[in-house]
């Protein structure tokens, strides 16, 4: 028996495509889902919308109590500076293009002054840079009834974060020696903390972003191709199939087509998100929107060092075909490990388990990013999460792209990768052909191991 | 010779499930593959089509060994398995596919074989749907009862016109009528030159179209040979009298074995043609009328039983 023979894996693929998306639980969930990521934007919006709204109200009522006030934008910006740092106060001077901008030197009692004077005066705002023992403390300070233009200060100060950071890590500034930490922060009205370095938690809402994205096409892919190996295998379609194609043949077909569904499913998700993004964009003027569009607009200049080019893209994406072959070949031996469809769900646990522990060595490597560790770094935890194939497709991709992960790392964890695959491909050549005739209790890993080392089961030989 | 079985082999362990089993087929004919329960005929007919490992033997189809994938082979298994929530044309245009038939014949052949199988009311409902047309769904598996599911599968084994067919329990399930459908076929299909591998339990069918049989028990052959030979080979020893008086005397005068008492006529066990002849003879000259006298090989059944009987219960 040629256990490697994959003729007639591609009728397997197009039947096993086709049929699932004319499955009218797929069409349900495929329009639910599209449904859902389409309401998302409106919804968020609907909900930023009422909570601005809210905010406005109640900042309003309260300064209406007291003086009224209009909403006004801010017209001048004072600016205290107590560094004699050239290359700092030119990048000071770019917020002269965004602001009329009043220099206070270093008098810090003006400052203090303007500080008191802001929630009676909020045509002004206040930007402090302050320099002790190589850290630079930028504060701004805005008055309550400003919030209106708080976006455009968003990004006047997102830029001069930017600028610094792009300073310290060229290293232009003789005065700015290399490793020293640049804190930005802002205040809002009475001190309340307005802005924190949001550096690190960028990155890690990317890293998060990204792997929730993969455990729902893992998760989706494996508990299709689980169910659709028991149906087959439960309703005896598997005998007759396998007088025309060799198990290996009908599991490559399966296996890929459940994940072209999947993606078909995912990129559908995508769109709607987009287009309904769009569109809100296009009707209402809300925040969430424009945050979206800004931050994507913004990523390659917020000092994250991309590495995005083909040869990254690919990488990347062999990761994530990987993930879902690695995680679909368990899913498939999962299913052949049970008899009745009613079992699906006992034999999914081995998947479930391995695809947590994956997902949340990775989600630990962003926690560990945000809280100031070195996700290039070669620490026991980043080597393994990045080495391991059940935690590597969902660390390597965001990192690599990112620039925190090397080619060198990335190409030894894709050939670690790619080598489990190919066991898993030898194990199941050898197993799935007697899983799929056998019939009774569920088998446990150590059966399956049984059965790949001696070809049946303990007990049996 | 064109189908040959020489010393196929399946341990599990230290039970030995088929024991170097050997049978061929010269020509066209249906060969019957019996046995109990357990026998190992189904596992014979999966080493046979390469679905499970051998320990050891060959199966060679026109002297090289035959690969189900290359070879056109109609299999018909004992557990008959359609997907219940797909379109049944699907499912047929599927199997067809992967038996490489093109799209074209295989549209021409279901047709063909959903009339002779009398489903065209499912495989072509708007045909049969008259003025509701629109409303008419493509109709599903499990919208079939078991019968019609397994003439679909019957389909789904000749749809390919393959020279070799291997039937599993082909009639078992079915009821009188799609019986006589199924048997008709086979028939059909004997004549045009196949070659059929069959298992039953059902004696009676065996009887009907086999030629050449191998009784398995407990994975080893324990009968093998052409049907008649066989039935020959034990000689005319089933006797069935029927008169209109009762004859109970001249039988135990005679210390005949009685088989069975049915309305048909008393079975009686005889050692021979003139043993037989001598109690006929003795019916007569007692003034017995007989309206019954038949004289008989042994049934495929009773020579099952005797075969295997001794350690099988289940039959």
């Amino acid at each position: 028996m040629t256990m490697f023979n994959l003729t007639g894996w591609k009728d397997i693929y197009s039947f096993t495509f086709i049929q699932t998306i004319k499955n009218k639980s797929f069409k349900i969930s495929f329009i639910i889902l599209c449904i859902l990521a389409a309401a998302v934007m409106p919804c968020a919006a609907f909900i930023s919308g009422n909570e601005e709204k809210g905010v406005k109200d109640t900042e309003m009522q309260g300064a209406a109590a007291e003086d009224e006030k209009s909403i006004t934008e801010v017209k001048t910006v004072y600016v205290y500076f107590d560094s004699s740092d050239k290359a700092l106060e030119s990048v000071i001077t770019e917020w002269e293009n965004l602001y009329k901008c009043e220099y206070l030197h270093t008098d810090k009692e003006v400052l203090d002054s303007k500080r008191a004077d802001i929630n009676t005066d909020n045509t002004y705002a206040l930007l402090s840079v302050n320099t002790e023992d190589g850290l630079y403390n930028i504060d701004i300070t805005v008055g309550w009834e400003v919030m209106d233009d708080m976006g455009v200060l968003d990004d006047a100060l997102e830029s001069l974060r930017i600028s610094l950071e792009r300073l310290q890590l060229d290293n232009v500034s003789p005065g700015l020696g290399g490793g020293r930490d640049v804190e930005v922060s802002g205040y809002l009205g009475e001190s309340e903390e307005r802005y924190s370095d949001n550096f690190n938690f960028l990155t890690y809402m990317i890293q998060l972003g990204y792997i929730m994205i993969l455990i729902f096409i893992i998760s989706f892919s494996t508990e299709r191709i689980a169910t659709s190996v028991v149906t087959e295998k439960a309703g005896k379609m598997v005998e007759f199939l396998m007088i025309s194609v060799r198990p290996m043949a009908i599991m490559v077909g399966k296996v890929l087509a459940v994940i072209s569904t999947v993606l078909i499913q995912v990129m559908a998700m995508a769109l709607c998100a987009v287009i309904s993004s769009l569109l809100c964009n296009a009707f209402f003027d809300n925040r969430v929107t424009d945050y979206i569009v800004n931050s994507v607009e913004n990523l390659n200049s917020t000092g994250m060092s991309f590495m995005v080019n083909p040869v990254s893209v690919l990488i990347a994406v062999l990761f994530v075909v990987g993930g879902l072959l690695f995680y679909s070949l368990v899913a498939s031996l999962a299913g052949a490990s049970v008899s009745k469809i009613e079992e699906v769900s006992e034999g999914m646990v081995i998947v479930t388990f391995m695809l947590m522990i994956g997902a949340y060595m990775a989600i630990g490597l962003g926690m560990k990013l945000v809280m100031g560790g070195n996700p290039g770094g070669a620490g026991i935890y980043e080597t393994v999460t990045y080495l391991l194939p059940l935690s590597s497709p969902f660390s390597i991709p965001q990192n690599l792209l990112t620039g925190y992960v090397g080619y060198g790392s990335a190409v030894l964890s894709l050939i670690i990768l790619y080598a489990s695959i190919a066991v898993l491909v030898v194990l199941s050549s050898k197993v799935y052909e007697f899983m799929l005739f056998y019939n009774g209790t569920r088998l446990k890993i150590k059966d399956i191991v049984t059965i790949a080392a001696h070809g049946r089961m303990k007990g049996e030989s | 010779m064109s189908l040959t079985v020489n010393g196929l082999t399946k341990k599990y362990g230290d039970r030995v499930v088929v024991d170097n089993l050997s049978f061929s087929m010269n020509e066209p004919g249906v060969y019957a593959l019996l046995g109990t329960n357990g026998a190992g005929k189904t596992t014979t007919i999966r080493m046979m089509l390469d679905m499970i490992v051998k320990d050891g033997g060959e199966v060679l189809w026109k002297g090289s060994p035959l690969n189900p994938i290359k070879t056109p082979v109609g299999y018909l298994a004992e557990e008959r398995g359609l997907y219940p929530k797909y379109e049944l044309m699907d499912q047929l245009l599927y199997f067809a596919k992967l038996k490489n038939v093109s799209k074209s014949d295989a549209k021409e052949r279901i047709a063909y074989w959903s009339g002779r199988l009398m489903l065209d009311e499912y495989l072509y409902p708007e045909k049969t749907a008259g003025k509701n047309r629109r409303k008419i769904k493509p109709m599903k598996a499990d919208q079939l009862s078991k019968g019609n599911q397994q003439k679909i599968q019957l389909m789904s084994a000749l749809i390919s016109e393959p020279e070799l067919l291997i039937f599993d329990e082909p009639i078992s399930g079915l009821d009188p009528v799609n019986t006589d459908l199924f048997k008709t076929i086979i028939r059909e299909e004997r004549d045009k030159g196949k070659f059929l591998i069959m298992s039953s339990h059902q004696m009676s069918t065996v009887e009907e179209f086999c030629e050449d049989i191998t009784i398995l028990n407990r994975g080893k052959a324990v009968l093998q040979g052409n049907l008649n030979d066989i039935k020959k080979s034990y000689g005319r020893v089933n006797l069935v009298v029927k008169c209109d008086d009762r004859f109970d005397d001249l039988i135990e005068e005679r210390r005949l074995k009685v088989v069975e008492k049915t309305p048909d006529g008393t079975w009686l066990k005889v050692n021979g043609e003139a043993e037989a002849k001598e109690f006929l003879s003795a019916l007569i000259g007692a003034g017995h009328s007989v309206v019954r006298y038949e004289l008989r090989e042994p049934s495929l059944h009773e020579i099952f039983v005797e075969k295997v009987g001794d350690n099988n219960d289940n039959v």
